[in-house]
């Protein structure tokens, strides 16, 4: 899993990029806060970002902030990490919309259960909304059987929505999962049965 | 290897913590040794121009880097000459940053010892 690591920083960032490598995971690397930006909103951004407090360009919580109006379907899992200690620091740095906060220096330990934590979050975001994909679909195969159906009396067709008439069968076949097996009920069995034995030759 | 170097930074807990991974330890050894002379010039540079964001930015710069190698005490010099510039009382910086300077200087010798220490 791509994770995006911005730290102008340089020893802090080359530490974190070979943890988050020893890790299993794979770190993009970017030294302010508008490269990464740019990184996030791009089609392939990675779902996780590591973003120092204080960059150039844009802070950390300006990141975030900028993040949060991109509105994203699944928007990444934001983790701060700065040397800034302060109780209100972690209170802003939270409102301004990242997920975690890490003060330097860290346990290397405590980090990598956040990570963690974050690729858990992602996950499982994926998953619902992978599960919602699945649910808006069958809504709307149901709300395509719903509704008033023009059926003719005599020989029971349906005129779907482009005035084409089907069997009942074709009709319901091409909007739902629904196959059809071919059998008799008990009373068209005894019609089919009489007309039956009416086309047999009589016994001589 | 003096007590002033042992304070500033514990070679001993760097050599756990980069245990199995020297390589990594003489690339920051390496980093910290380009980036720390030059943040120092900023630092100086910023103050002599009474630029107090431009002093509290690389202070905070360098005190990042201090901590994540585990120079603690060097890092709250950082941590006064930041604090200082916010709240505007640069003439209490020049001695800290004299020290600053020193204790910089003397941890880039003893990374490198380390780095290149043969248990590593």
């Amino acid at each position: 899993m791509k994770i995006l690591v911005a730290d102008d920083e340089l020893v802090s960032r080359t530490l974190l990029e070979s943890y988050l490598q020893y890790w299993g995971y794979a770190p993009m690397l970017v030294g302010h806060g508008k490269e990464a930006l740019e990184v996030l909103k791009g089609p392939e951004a990675p779902l996780i970002a590591i973003l120092d407090w204080m960059m150039p360009y844009m802070s950390g919580p300006e990141v975030c902030q900028a993040v949060q109006k991109l509105q994203k379907p699944i928007p990444p899992y934001l983790i701060l990490v700065t040397s800034k200690a302060d109780k209100r620091d972690i209170v802003r740095g939270l409102q301004a919309g990242a997920q975690d906060y890490v003060t330097k220096p860290y346990d290397v330990n405590e980090l990598q259960a956040r990570v963690d934590v974050g690729r858990r979050m992602v996950q499982l975001q994926q998953l619902l909304s992978q599960r919602i994909g699945e649910l808006e679909d069958a809504t709307r195969q149901i709300r395509q059987l719903r509704g008033l159906l023009p059926i003719c009396c005599r020989c029971k067709k349906v005129r779907d929505d482009g005035g084409y008439w089907s069997e009942v069968e074709t009709y319901i076949t091409a909007h739902s999962d629904t196959k059809f097996s071919h059998s008799f009920c008990p009373d068209c069995y005894q019609i089919a049965l009489s007309e039956f034995s009416q086309q047999q030759p009589r016994a001589a | 290897m003096d007590a002033a170097k042992i304070m500033l930074i514990d070679p001993g807990e760097l050599r756990s913590r980069f245990a199995g991974k020297g390589e990594l330890l003489r690339r920051l050894a390496k980093i910290f040794s380009e980036q720390t002379p030059q943040l120092l010039a900023r630092l100086r540079h910023a103050a002599r121009r009474g630029d107090a964001p431009g002093v509290e930015w690389t202070a905070h710069t360098l005190k990042g880097s201090l901590l994540q190698l585990g120079a603690h005490t060097t890092a709250e010099l950082a941590e006064q000459i930041e604090a200082a510039a916010r709240t505007t009382a640069p003439g209490r910086s020049e001695t800290v940053m004299k020290e600053l300077e020193l204790q910089a200087a003397q941890i880039q010798r003893l990374l490198n010892d380390v780095a290149t220490s043969p248990e590593l």
